[in-house]
């Protein structure tokens, strides 16, 4: 069997295939961490963002394979969660980019997507590390350069052999991966989607490619076990905006104009003919609709109606604080105490994520909009969120900075320095500055056996991470804690502080922050209740 | 004679001392608890006494300016030795007493009072009131002494921490405070004078590094410059020590002005205060 095209129907199927394996294989990507601590999930969040790809390329009634690619790809935009799911959504805008406008796509074409894909990803990252699905993504775009073969089957298989050759060369890139015995996560995660694509590739009869496909069933997120601020799928959103208007311009271009808006909302309606069409969509950003249409033509009898104004009380206090705030903060982070601390130093809205439960694209978009400024910075807390952070900052119609906090210490430290004196662009740099002053430790429980420098961790071993970086390991809390505040510690007369997490009692606390304090006599000791997941203490020392 | 007399009012939070030694004529404020006589700030209270009954009585008590009448007795005292009188006080915009004096102005004809506003309190307006001074009894005229008050005034920086915020907000006296309110984490609301008026600095956490970071704003500010300096303290001699020692380690001065918080300037921020006030001497002196 040879195959000389792919059009849009094909794309959706081999979507199809890649979500369904990649789904059955996410606890095997997730378990490539490199430090045996319960990380960000890389299986776990690749396999969410493309979920929502799918979702949205489903969406797509035609077979125009550009149209279907673009699809995916704002799907991606949207659900992108975590490092890799940020860089696989780039892959796939790529993609789109490189097929826009190409209804049958050819060796060529896809060859010319995928050296696109690489590309886009690279730029995604600001300094970008070799040994991950970067790596793995280029090695494969250039393995299909060199086939020059029509037969988009042997391409394909090309392609994920040469993915595959990249992935097993990771390890010898990345010392890190090699010291964990490891291939790079994300890395194996594009492995497997091009696995499913080429699955599905040699299951489709002929029959099966033109009748209309099962519908997916889609396994859905684990509920979130702290009550999530802002709801992340996109069904949960709340669409506050009507928004209603004409386009006129010559051949509107009404299928194209629908797969565009449709990520944007729902009830969506696109109706009318080459030079009028009416557009009805309700969005939470009617600006981004307005924006939208006036690329296909000039714009006529606009109405834009809040859906939500029966609560007037409400809204008349979001309108007076809008007026009287320069920016709104957005802070990520898990736990009641937590969260508590974060709004008490003023972040306007906290959003539920962390170390194993990295918020999306559009869930950190909603918040966005949410906070009542035009202006917004946000914490992302966790070197895993950043990316999505900032992705999601390009999405939004506000003016965002990321201030690139990777541990909630680091994000506590930086609201410290919130002065309402202070005009968006000094806060930002007051904020960034602040990463600096303080150091992060934090102890958790080893999900795996592993070595790591000169520490044997066992599965079920209480470590300790010093700024990330595993530093200390044992089998009891405060013999764990007092080595890692060795590292974390210099000099005299630092603050420390300890934040305990949900497993731990306030009388245990209690008793291990007497402890430290008599232990390191020359440092002042605070213990705060955090209730976080994962950690059983935060440790900042500034 | 062309003798000039200095007179400020209570919230200089100038030590008595000080106040003999320079013959300043200090017209005091008002302090009253609640269900009790109004007392003289200074006078019939001191700082101990103010914070024993602040802590004792739970509550806030309140303050209130001198009369223009009482502004105008200390006038027509002074003026019945003869000369001229400048009298310097609290920022406006944080009382009327200087309202008073200027109102006391009109009421005694025939003297001539320059009324000035600090727009400064405790030791800021303190250090003004003793520059004043030391040239009044060096025998400078009149505009040569308001040259002085003047040229100083912009220069003193007035940099404090306070246990809470609560004081300031309910005696209505500090501006953009509200996303300094928060008490969790050990937090020192660090204020500063600016334009006469309470704003915030920063958020620091904890006293001692509250206090090197006092140290640290005046090495900024300063660095090795000489710099005149005061220290202010409601009623936290311990901390105003260790603050002075780590000062003196750090920087170019003289032997500072260390002095309690009178009960007005305490009614407004409250216990738990350390405050360092300062001016940059020009090089040349």
């Amino acid at each position: 069997m040879a195959i000389y095209s792919f059009n849009g129907v094909d794309l959706k199927m081999m979507l199809r295939g890649a979500v369904k394996l990649l789904g059955q294989s996410k606890e095997e990507i997730d378990a490539l961490n490199v430090f045996p601590v319960p990380d960000g999930d890389t299986g776990t969040n690749m396999y969410q963002t493309l979920v929502s790809a799918v979702k949205e390329a489903e969406s797509v009634d035609s077979n125009h394979i550009g149209l279907v690619a673009g699809a995916a790809a704002r799907g991606g935009l949207i659900g992108a969660r975590g490092n890799s799911g940020v860089i696989l959504s780039q892959i796939m805008q790529g993609f789109a980019n490189s097929l826009s406008g190409v209804e049958r796509a050819t060796a060529p074409d896809i060859v010319s997507a995928l050296e696109e894909g690489a590309k886009v990803a690279y730029r995604t990252v600001m300094s970008p590390v070799e040994g991950t699905i970067l790596t793995v993504v280029r090695k494969s775009a250039e393995g299909a350069a060199a086939r020059q073969s029509g037969d988009l089957l042997r391409l394909m298989v090309t392609v994920l052999k040469k993915a595959l050759d990249a992935l097993q060369e990771t390890p010898n890139l990345l010392p890190v991966l090699k010291r964990s015995g490891v291939v790079d996560a994300g890395g194996r995660g594009f492995v497997v989607i091009l696995e499913g694509f080429l699955r599905a590739l040699k299951s489709a009869s002929p029959a099966a490619k033109t009748s209309c496909a099962a519908p997916l069933v889609f396994e859905e997120e684990p509920p979130s076990k702290n009550q999530p601020v802002f709801q992340e799928n996109a069904g949960a959103i709340n669409f506050t905006y009507c928004t209603e208007l004409l386009v006129k311009g010559a051949n509107l271009p009404l299928e194209e104009m629908r797969a565009a808006l449709s990520p944007f909302g729902d009830s969506l309606m696109v109706v009318g003919g080459e030079s009028v069409a009416k557009v009805h969509i309700h969005s939470n950003n009617p600006g981004l609709i307005l924006e939208c249409c006036l690329k296909h033509g000039t714009l006529h009898d606009l109405k834009i109606n809040n859906m939500a104004e029966q609560n007037q009380e409400l809204l008349a206090e979001t309108e007076r604080s809008a007026s009287g705030k320069p920016f709104g903060i957005i802070s990520v982070g898990a736990g009641e105490g937590i969260t508590e601390i974060m709004k008490n130093l003023g972040a306007d809205a906290v959003v539920s994520g962390g170390q194993t439960l990295n918020p999306s694209t559009g869930g950190i978009l909603a918040a966005i909009d949410e906070v009542p400024a035009r202006r917004v910075i946000i914490l992302p807390n966790n070197k895993n969120i950043i990316l999505t952070a900032e992705q999601a900052g390009r999405l939004s119609q506000k003016e965002v900075t990321v201030i690139p906090s990777k541990s909630i210490p680091q994000g506590l430290a930086a609201l410290l320095t919130l002065n309402p004196e202070d005009n968006f662009a000094a806060a930002a740099r007051k904020m960034t500055k602040a990463l600096g002053s303080v150091r992060s430790g934090e102890i958790t429980t080893a999900v795996r056996d592993t070595e790591y420098k000169n520490l044997h961790i066992k599965k079920g071993d209480i470590i300790g991470l010093a700024d990330g970086d595993l530093s200390s390991a044992g089998t009891e809390l405060t013999a764990v804690l007092e080595d890692l505040l060795q590292e974390l510690i210099e000099g005299e007369g630092r603050l420390v502080t300890i934040y305990f997490g949900d497993k731990i009692t306030v009388a245990d606390a209690e008793e291990i922050t007497e402890k430290m304090r008599q232990k390191y006599a020359g440092q002042d000791f605070e213990m705060q209740n955090g209730g976080q997941p994962v950690y059983d203490l935060l440790i900042s020392v500034e | 004679m062309n003798k000039v007399y200095i007179a400020t009012d209570s919230t200089a939070d100038l030590p008595l001392e000080l106040i003999n030694e320079y013959g300043i004529t200090v017209v005091p404020l008002k302090v009253i608890f609640s269900g009790c006589e109004p007392l003289l700030d200074g006078v019939e209270i001191d700082t101990v006494e103010f914070y024993r009954r602040l802590v004792e009585n739970r509550e806030m008590p309140a303050t209130s300016q001198p009369t223009p009448a009482e502004f105008a007795a200390a006038y027509g005292k002074l003026s019945a030795k003869g000369g001229k009188i400048i009298s310097i006080h609290l920022s406006s915009k944080l009382s009327g007493t200087c309202q008073s004096a200027r109102m006391a102005k009109e009421m005694v004809s025939g003297v001539d009072i320059e009324v000035i506003d600090s727009k400064l309190a405790s030791m800021g307006l303190g250090l003004v009131v003793l520059e004043a001074a030391a040239a009044a009894r060096a025998g400078k005229s009149k505009e040569e002494i308001l040259d002085v008050i003047n040229k100083l005034i912009p220069k003193i920086q007035v940099f404090f921490i306070v246990d809470s915020l609560d004081y300031l907000v309910r005696g209505g006296r500090i501006g953009k405070a509200q996303a300094f309110l928060g008490t969790i984490l050990n937090i020192k609301p660090l204020l500063y004078l600016k334009e006469g008026i309470v704003n915030p600095h920063e958020k620091v956490r904890g006293k001692t590094r509250a206090i090197d970071r006092l140290v640290e704003i005046v090495e900024e500010t300063a660095g090795n410059k000489k710099i005149k300096c005061s220290l202010v303290h409601g009623n936290d001699p311990a901390g105003v020590e260790q603050l002075r020692q780590k000062l003196a380690a750090k920087l170019n001065c003289d032997e500072p002005v260390v002095t309690g918080l009178g009960a007005v300037i305490g009614t407004h921020v409250g216990p738990g205060v350390l405050g360092i006030v300062f001016a940059v001497c020009d090089s040349k002196q």
